[in-house]
């Protein structure tokens, strides 16, 4: 080894406290590069796995070849494996629910191909020979026909021919994308199939329906064993190549060989080529790429401006011994070789550790969010944590690059120390009389230690400026992440706070029509009787126009203009009918008897009060939708088929709610819309006067103890008996809003969580090398009298200068943040700007404890020093 | 009156065979107003003495009473008190503290004391050590001769009863040498201060009114200079 090498080698040794940090440092970096190449190479890797269940894995798909042709795409350089399938007939379907898809449609894949293609077996085994199939169950549970596993099929191929031109349709008659040809108006029928052969066939299994034909293709597809030898010659069959480089320049080689062979039909496999970063869309791989390259910039330039400082601070201690090499004859480019060694030997230790906590972390992370994110995105294949060599390239690379550009300064500045530098001891940074100037208030404020605190904190100002910036950036990312989660909790719970209830059933009747409302009805009685049960609801429901008189509308509604020149304004209302023991409840609620909802000629109903919006000057209301003065009138409009407008009937405002209850909800963001409750014979009274033959929603919400479960099996219910209801799991929406919310949460803080533990060890750095730096005058302080206390005093008093400090570029900053990302959140959801007092409390003693931390660390070390030992040493 | 007096003093680093004797029961008393030059070769434990004497390092045995105070006997805390009160030390590398400007660095003991300086003395010193246009300057824009003349002033500003000073002018030149030594002298005659001085140049051992010889860690010689 070089001698200025064994040279660093030592001092690196002899320093060992600030090397391991600054290996710690870069490990940290290291971790975080690591985490984002390991993190988007098991998001490619998922959705490539992801892809290849529903579309098989193979990128290019030659169609309508030959042997010969075949044997030449086998033999092409960049062919991996080779899957061969044969299109061989269509059949009919004897007894297909579906006009759509009359026929089965047989294809032969060669053994290969049943493995790779999207094939996924539910119950039996792959063919084994060419009169063996395999069948998907979408025959079943879309065209209706049951076969079972050990049926025998016969089958009459066939290919389709256009009835009236005689035509075969495309390929040779194979096509089976082209729709069902039935004529809309006269329901005739326009092809038919030609006879190729008879075959029998055994279905040995069933699998899942495959990716591989259109949901609107006319044949159900069922696939035996693909003899290779027995090619029929049609030209039918298909080359699915697996390709053994995967690169852009597939496209185009693919191509070529298409071209060269005379094969001219083809197909490539895109959403899969896609997550290997092939495309043929350019801007798609712009974008991929400008994404990453972004947050690996961040990353970048944080690291960098961190680790820079830690080479900084090893350069100016080692300035003596580059002097006295410089004094011996090294030369400029020797020195600047020491601290280029210096990084290369702490990016040789920290890069494997930190690819190493970078896995470790992921797949920690990947496995507790793996079946949140599941359900999320709805992909059934696990999120596991996938490295690469280009995983591992590009980490290496970054880390390298931030290495570099972190040693480039120090290394220049190690360069220029000279000879006479170290003779004469001189700081590489000298201070002025300006730069230490303290305000007088600081000495009787803080006293004498105070004002010594400050100077010594103002004496290098990039030490000082280093710190300051490393408190300030975790502050502000720790709350703004904080705010950004707080934020979009809020907005989760004022969302789904809509929703009083877990499930809803959603169906449509007519009033008229019992046959249908007792079909609901007798479906809701049923659901209410089912385990888990513990609060249940049946409405029904109606939009209706109500024309308020101006008199009684608040005046944000006034100035909202809603009122018209004929002094009344049109109000858009929701009207509920509730069984008897609900409306009871709400009745007693408003101090009204429930008896008067019996009274069908007033048609009384209960108005639940409440409304908000804007108005015209753009001020947020919120309060009540009308000044009800007690037996209030309301005009129902309606508009009759020519579009007249008339009144119809009128309401009576019986009494007022302030909220809606359970099973009901009203519209937000309109000044000029309420909800009414009533009776169930009312709704049929104002029906019959109103409308008499529209539809009314009929609704049941229900409160679980176990929402997903119930649903599941209302879910059953619903489909076996084809009931008209629609369910709506609104306890699964929050939970799946929650789960979003705490994939983000693990992805920020984990971010947060590195570049403050980055931030943490460069404080740590910097501070205990400032405190260190001041040995002897420490011991200078001691031998004129300092006393312990005071020293400490000194040392608090600095970590209170430093806390502040980063508290008065952070925490504006923070509030600022949080404010743009409060902006954001509110456009959907109108609710009060608040900080998250707690995190702000913790970031605060955070920052605070590791810079106290460190200097408690930097004075004990001090204090043990002997007083004269320490002149002595920094003389000689 | 007997200002300092030291009883069987030894100061002993490492075990063993690396045992290095610094002193070897050393005794001796000195009375208040003399000037006392302490010379001796390299590493024969003067500055080790001074040292002890100052209160800055601590003596393996052996009693230091200063002005009737037994300075080992007292806890840390109280010794960095009595330093500040009682002792000025100089150094021969100056030791100031580069953040504080010169006046700054003077006020040094009284402001780690909570005291407030006594303007007319401080103009005083300020003056003796012409040092009256570089108050606010920091020591890096200080010559050598200039920092120790601050060094002084930070020795003189508690009027110790006791000045020990450790070559104080082995760094200077012979113009700069002398005026410091003058100072020295000055404040010795005028305010009654004890002045201990290590030394290795012989015309200013002579300027001191007993010279202690030290030799492998004993007094070799206590000798009054006779004019």
């Amino acid at each position: 080894m070089k001698i200025i090498n064994r040279l660093t080698l030592r001092c690196l040794q002899l320093n060992k406290r600030r090397t391991l940090v600054t290996v710690i440092g870069v490990i940290l970096s290291v971790t975080m590069l690591g985490a984002v190449s390991i993190g988007l190479t098991s998001f490619t890797d998922l959705m490539r796995r992801h892809t290849i269940t529903s579309t098989g894995e193979w990128h290019v798909r030659y169609e309508g070849v030959n042997k010969k042709q075949i044997d030449a795409i086998r033999q092409d350089f960049n062919t991996r494996e080779l899957l061969l399938s044969e299109d061989l007939g269509f059949s009919p379907l004897k007894g297909s629910q579906n006009e759509y898809k009359p026929y089965l449609f047989l294809s032969g894949l060669s053994q290969s191909a049943l493995e790779k293609l999207p094939i996924h077996l539910l119950e039996g085994r792959l063919p084994q020979n060419e009169n063996e199939v395999v069948i998907s169950s979408h025959i079943k549970t879309n065209g209706g026909v049951d076969y079972q596993v050990g049926d025998v099929l016969d089958l009459h191929l066939g290919k389709r021919v256009w009835t009236d031109e005689e035509v075969e349709f495309g390929k040779n008659g194979l096509d089976n994308t082209t729709l069902f040809q039935i004529d809309e108006e006269t329901g005739n029928i326009k092809e038919r199939l030609e006879s190729i052969r008879e075959k029998q066939v055994t279905v040995v299994g069933i699998c899942e329906r495959t990716g591989l034909e259109d949901y609107s293709a006319p044949g159900y597809r069922i696939f035996s064993l693909l003899d290779e030898e027995t090619l029929s010659g049609y030209s039918s069959a298909s080359a699915w190549v697996i390709s053994r480089y995967v690169s852009n320049g597939l496209y185009q080689s693919a191509e070529e060989l298409g071209n060269e062979l005379g094969v001219h039909e083809m197909d490539f496999n895109d959403t899969l080529l896609e997550y290997y970063g092939v495309t043929d869309n350019p801007y798609l791989r712009t974008m991929l790429l400008s994404v990453v390259t972004a947050v690996l910039t961040i990353i970048v330039i944080g690291s960098v401006s961190l680790i820079y400082n830690a080479f900084s601070i090893s350069v100016s201690e080692r300035s003596r011994w580059l002097g006295m090499v410089a004094s011996v004859g090294a030369t400029r480019s020797q020195k600047r070789s020491s601290v280029l060694f210096e990084g290369i030997l702490i990016g040789a230790v920290s890069i494997p550790f930190g690819l190493l906590f970078a896995f470790i972390g992921m797949e920690i992370t990947f496995w507790c969010i793996s079946p949140m994110f599941g359900n999320v995105f709805g992909i059934e294949e696990p999120l596991q944590a996938a490295v690469s060599w280009e995983t591992v390239l590009l980490t290496v690379g970054m880390t390298a690059l931030t290495i570099w550009l972190s040693t480039r300064a120090p290394a220049r500045r190690a360069s220029r120390i000279s000879p006479i530098d170290a003779i004469r001891q001189t700081k590489d940074v000298r201070i002025k009389p300006r730069q230490v100037r303290t305000a007088k208030l600081t000495r009787r404020l803080l006293g004498f230690e105070g004002d010594l605190a400050l100077k010594n904190l103002k004496r290098n100002k990039k030490r000082y400026r280093t710190t300051v910036f490393s408190i300030a950036l975790s502050v502000i990312l720790f709350i703004s992440v904080s705010s950004l989660m707080s934020y979009a909790q809020t907005s989760i719970t004022l969302r789904m706070g809509e929703y009083s209830y877990d499930l809803q059933l959603n169906g449509n009747c007519l009033l008229s029509d019992a046959e249908s409302k007792n079909g609901l009805l007798s479906f809701y009685g049923r659901a209410a009787a089912m385990n888990g049960i513990q609060e249940s609801a049946v409405t029904y429901s109606t939009s209706i126009d109500l024309l308020v008189p101006a008199e009684l509308m608040p005046e944000a509604a006034v100035d909202a203009g809603i009122a018209d020149k004929s002094g009344q304004g049109r109000y858009l209302v929701t009207l509920y009918a509730m069984e008897d023991a609900a409306l009871e409840r709400a009745a007693r609620a408003a101090g009204v008897s429930p008896e008067a909802f019996r009274d069908t000629a007033s048609l009384p109903v209960l108005v639940v009060n409440a409304a908000d919006g804007w108005t015209a000057e753009n001020k947020r209301y919120t309060g009540k939708a009308l000044d009800l003065r007690g037996g209030d009138r309301l005009k129902v409009s309606r508009y009759d088929e020519q579009g007249n407008e008339s009144i119809v009937c009128e309401l009576t405002a019986a009494g007022e709610l302030s909220e809606c209850p359970f099973g009901t909800s009203r519209m937000r963001e309109a000044i000029n819309a309420f909800t009414v409750i009533t009776s169930v014979d009312v709704l049929e009274a104002l029906a019959v006067k109103a409308a008499p033959d529209s539809a009314v929603s009929c609704d049941m919400v229900i409160k679980s103890s176990d929402p997903n479960t119930l649903a599941e099996e209302l879910q059953a219910v619903i489909e076996e008996e084809e009931l008209p209801v629609y369910l709506h799991n609104a306890y699964a929406d929050y939970q799946e809003e929650q789960q979003t919310k705490t994939i983000y949460a693990v992805f920020l803080y984990g971010f947060v969580c590195l570049i403050s533990l980055i931030c943490a060890a460069n404080i740590f750095n910097t501070v205990s090398t400032g405190v260190a730096l001041r040995r002897r005058e420490v011991a200078m302080l001691r031998s004129v009298g300092m006393t312990k206390k005071q020293f400490h005093k000194m040392l608090r008093l600095e970590t209170l200068l430093y806390g502040l400090k980063g508290m008065l570029y952070g925490l504006p900053a923070a509030v600022l943040v949080s404010w743009v990302l409060y902006q954001a959140f509110r456009s959907g959801f109108e609710f009060p700007f608040a900080l998250p007092w707690r995190e702000i409390l913790l970031a605060v003693i955070a920052a605070f404890a590791v810079v106290g931390v460190t200097m408690l660390y930097a004075g004990n070390r001090l204090k043990r020093d002997g007083i004269i030992d320490t002149l002595r040493q920094e003389n000689i | 009156m007997e200002i300092l007096r030291v009883e069987q003093l030894s100061k002993i680093y490492g075990t063993g065979e690396n045992q290095v004797v610094a002193l070897d029961s050393v005794s001796f008393s000195v009375q208040r107003g003399e000037f006392v030059a302490i010379t001796g070769p390299s590493g024969s434990g003067k500055s080790t003495l001074l040292h002890i004497l100052g209160g800055v390092d601590t003596p393996t045995s052996g009693r230091v009473m200063i002005d009737g105070t037994d300075i080992y006997s007292l806890n840390e805390n109280n010794l960095a008190v009595f330093r500040r009160r009682h002792i000025g030390l100089i150094y021969q590398f100056y030791n100031l503290i580069p953040v504080l400007n010169v006046e700054e660095n003077i006020n040094l003991p009284l402001l780690l004391d909570g005291r407030k300086e006594d303007p007319a003395y401080f103009k005083e010193i300020v003056r003796s050590l012409g040092l009256g246009d570089r108050l606010k300057y920091l020591p890096n824009q200080l010559s050598g001769g200039q920092q120790q003349r601050v060094s002084i002033g930070r020795a003189l500003i508690n009027r110790p009863a006791l000045i020990l000073a450790d070559e104080p002018t082995g760094n200077l030149d012979s113009k700069n040498s002398g005026e410091i030594m003058q100072l020295l002298r000055h404040s010795n005659e005028t305010y009654n201060q004890t002045l201990i001085v290590i030394t290795h140049d012989e015309k200013i051992a002579l300027q001191a009114g007993r010279i202690i010889s030290i030799e492998d860690g004993r007094i070799a010689r206590d000798e009054v200079v006779h004019r």
